[in-house]
């Protein structure tokens, strides 16, 4: 079987998911990797928690780049249902058939109001992420993005495609999975997940990268800044993640900064003011405000 | 399993990882059985010839909320890694490794920060500075003082910010004015001040590590994890609570008022109502009048009025506020809310909690509001409910929800039930949230019994997870 194959070389064990992660672009560390490796061995969807932009959702295209398997992806919002995330009967093209088939001879409403037969096919079935991730002639990556946004209720219709790998349409039964697709979920925590949910899933919590790690991903998006000032920077952000602010910079901010200081030729942070960095990595004006204060000289300038 | 991770016990891995399942239970973690079952199953395929590898199954399979993961660290520390699988076999010296010069080693963790050092640093501290008395089912919090006074930690902490500091102003402009004027040197060095802080508690940490297997030597990882059994920050009983704890507490508060808020609103936005038949007959259109798509109309939830009473004497006043300020967070979820502390008289504290930013603040001014008028007083409910009626009772209608906070402990003064049924007939609902257990209600000077028929509900509310619940059902 192919796909075995595929699973067994790319999912193998943790340092291979880390090559190909990092060929795909993304630079994990060993807890990423030896996750995603064992989720796509146990076949057991992953659900990944953690601050906005520390690279959930980059993770999952990242694994799908390497495994050169297709992206199929539900973004969630408030409000989505079935048939935005499962399947939708069309019934624009079952009234075409009718109106069509009337003028057959052998087409009897009766039989098909009985059976269902002709109306409830599979060619009139649009088929939304989740049942096309599982329905795919080819194994799959299926990223189920910021799941806490969906409603309790329409949180437990994915449990069937999360568990079992089938979706039942009432009208034609049972329709099972060609291949078991890797799934991905992502949460911002702004509500806690049914414990239905979390029981099927593994568990990942992507927590703002270490310094080490933190640098390597400076250093690869933006490769020509001095190492020293990539060093700086990285202090910088993790001092700001320690205040208690709205909204952390992330890792993404890091490299906006990164971007900017590369933009400006600065060779060192003391070059560029301070309260540019701080513009660049904070989004609140309270936020800058907390970090302007915090960072004033009047704390420390007591020491000898 | 190999070896590494399971020699120090006969028992099987396979026992082992239920026990270390058990122990995460009794420390209120909500392993079932099925996560149970796919620890095994993770275990069975988990790389084991890399140091994490176990971890990192078991990590993912049993652990499914942020919060848990600092106590499963902690337990699987215990249960799993000895000393022996993490320590770096060195050739060379006659004990496996040469002795560190321990001030020199400290030194340079903090400056550059290396793990592997600090990690001997911490091992070579433990040996020499601890006198570890076998056999005592103690926790090691004063051997983790030792060893800390001996490595000097917190007065080498000190020199190397003041070196730090030294440096970046030496280096500075050229007008070597001496101090830290220029902006970017601010900057430079509050990062090397958050970088050697951390460089110091991951050496603190590696440290209590080393404890922590010596105490696993001696009596056995179970019997230490017993000792070391802490409920769940959500699980702590907020009037009884250590300085240490209530930051704990705060700090897993912040990212609760979010999520209440949240739970809150949807629950009132997903009350489906009428049917908007202006809507629905527009949209037949496309499909020749026939009403395939019903639309209902957009519910515009009301907001209640929120009215909070708290008592803000002795143990009681630590949890009002905690409350108080849990509520105010999620002010824009009313569309009114007044807060009154009490003692002896009911004082509106509303703009206290909408200036001071941040929980610890707005304890403290409230704090500071309501003792200094009332110096001396002792609490007095009855008359806290009659200001109270007399302030806001006109106001009071079927949106309004009256919070009261208290133990009810009226210092033997009469109860004046009578007031709160006058409360509770104008308001929609009034609910008592008291922080004792329902077994001391009416003990002593008690006299929820008499309060709790007028009540809409009377309920425990000592943790915060008690209080989540409750708030979640108000929404």
């Amino acid at each position: 079987m192919t796909q075995a194959d595929n699973v067994a070389s790319v999912f193998a064990d943790t340092a291979s998911v880390l090559a190909g992660l990092a060929a795909a672009g993304y630079l994990a560390d060993d807890k990423i990797a030896g996750v995603v490796s064992l989720a796509a061995r146990l076949g057991k969807p992953l659900l990944i928690e953690g601050p906005a932009g520390t690279g959930k959702t980059q993770l999952a295209k990242s694994v799908a780049m390497m495994a050169d398997r297709p992206l199929i992806r539900l973004q969630c919002y408030e409000g989505i249902d079935e048939s935005k995330a499962l399947y939708e009967w069309d019934y624009r093209k079952q009234l075409l058939w009718i109106q069509a088939a009337r003028g057959d001879e052998t087409f009897s409403a009766d039989a098909v109001i009985e059976t269902g037969k002709g109306i409830f096919d599979e060619r009139f079935l649009l088929t939304r992420p989740m049942l096309e991730a599982i329905r795919s002639p080819q194994p799959t990556v299926l990223l189920v993005d910021e799941v806490d946004r969906v409603d309790a209720e329409t949180e437990a219709l994915f449990l069937e495609v999360l568990a079992e790998h089938q979706v039942s349409v009432p009208e034609l039964g049972r329709l099972e999975a060609r291949h078991v697709p890797l799934v991905f979920l992502t949460s911002n925590n702004t509500r806690d997940l049914s414990e239905a949910l979390k029981r099927r899933c593994l568990f990942l919590y992507l927590d703002y990268p270490a310094a080490q790690r933190e640098r390597e991903i400076v250093e690869h998006a933006v490769p020509d800044l001095a190492r020293e000032l990539v060093e700086r920077l990285v202090g910088l952000v993790e001092t700001l993640r320690r205040l208690n602010l709205k909204k952390p910079p992330s890792v993404s901010e890091t490299i906006d900064l990164a971007r900017t200081l590369h933009l400006l030729g600065a060779t060192d942070l003391d070059v560029t003011d301070s309260s540019l960095a701080l513009n660049v990595l904070l989004k609140y004006r309270d936020d800058v405000q907390v970090a302007e204060a915090a960072l004033a000289p009047r704390q420390w300038n007591r020491r000898p | 399993m190999t070896s590494t991770a399971m020699t120090s016990t006969a028992i099987s891995p396979l026992e082992r990882i239920h026990r270390f399942a058990d122990e995460l239970r009794a420390r209120g973690m909500p392993v079932s059985m099925v996560e149970r079952l796919d620890g095994m199953r993770a275990a069975r395929v988990a790389e084991l010839d890399r140091a994490d590898g176990l971890r990192t199954a078991l990590r993912a399979t049993l652990v499914k909320s942020a919060d848990h993961l600092a106590v499963f660290e902690e337990v699987f520390d215990l249960y799993f890694d000895p000393a022996g699988a993490r320590r770096v076999p060195q050739a060379g010296s006659p004990d496996g490794r040469p002795r560190l010069d321990l001030e020199h080693a400290v030194r340079s963790v903090l400056r550059d920060g290396s793990e592997e050092l600090a990690r001997q640093a911490a091992e070579q501290a433990v040996e020499e500075y601890v006198r570890f008395e076998p056999g005592r089912p103690v926790a090691g919090v004063f051997y983790e003082r030792s060893a800390l006074a001996g490595l000097r930690l917190d007065e080498l902490v000190a020199q190397r910010l003041a070196e730090a500091a030294a440096a970046i102003a030496g280096s500075g402009g050229p007008a070597g004015s001496g101090g830290l004027d220029d902006p970017g040197q601010h900057l430079r060095f509050a990062v090397q001040r958050t970088q050697t802080t951390a460089r110091a508690e991951f050496l603190r940490g590696e440290v209590r590590k080393a404890i922590r297997d010596l105490l696993v030597a001696d009596r056995g990882a179970e019997a230490v994890a017993r000792t070391l059994r802490q409920p769940l920050t959500a699980d702590i009983d907020i009037s009884r609570a250590s300085r240490e704890q209530l930051a704990e507490v705060l700090r897993v508060m912040i990212p609760i008022q979010r999520k209440l808020a949240t739970t809150v609103m949807r629950k009132r936005r997903s009350r489906t109502d009428l049917i908007d038949v202006r809507a629905t007959l527009r949209a037949s259109m496309s499909t020749g009048g026939v009403p395939v798509k019903v639309v209902h109309r957009k519910p515009r939830p009301t907001k209640p009025h929120l009215y909070v009473l708290a008592d803000m004497s002795g143990s009681v006043a630590t949890f009002a506020a905690f409350t108080v300020t849990l509520v105010s967070a999620m002010s824009q979820l009313f569309s009114r809310l007044r807060t009154f502390a009490f003692i002896q008289n009911a004082t509106d504290v509303t703009d206290v909690f909408r200036q001071v930013s941040g929980p610890e603040n707005a304890i403290a001014a409230m704090r500071g509001h309501v003792t200094a008028g009332e110096l001396g007083g002792y609490t007095d409910y009855g008359r806290a409910l009659r200001q109270f009626h007399a302030t806001v009772g006109q106001e009071l209608e079927h949106r309004s929800t009256v919070l009261i906070f208290g133990d009810a402990r009226g210092n033997y003064l009469p109860a004046e039930e009578a007031t709160l049924a006058k409360i509770a007939r104008r308001a929609g609902s009034v609910y008592w949230l008291n922080p004792e257990p329902r077994a001391l209600w009416d003990t002593g000077d008690s006299v929820m019994r008499a309060y709790e028929p007028h009540c809409t509900a009377a309920v425990t509310c000592q943790t915060l997870n008690d209080l989540r619940g409750f708030i979640e059902q108000l929404g």
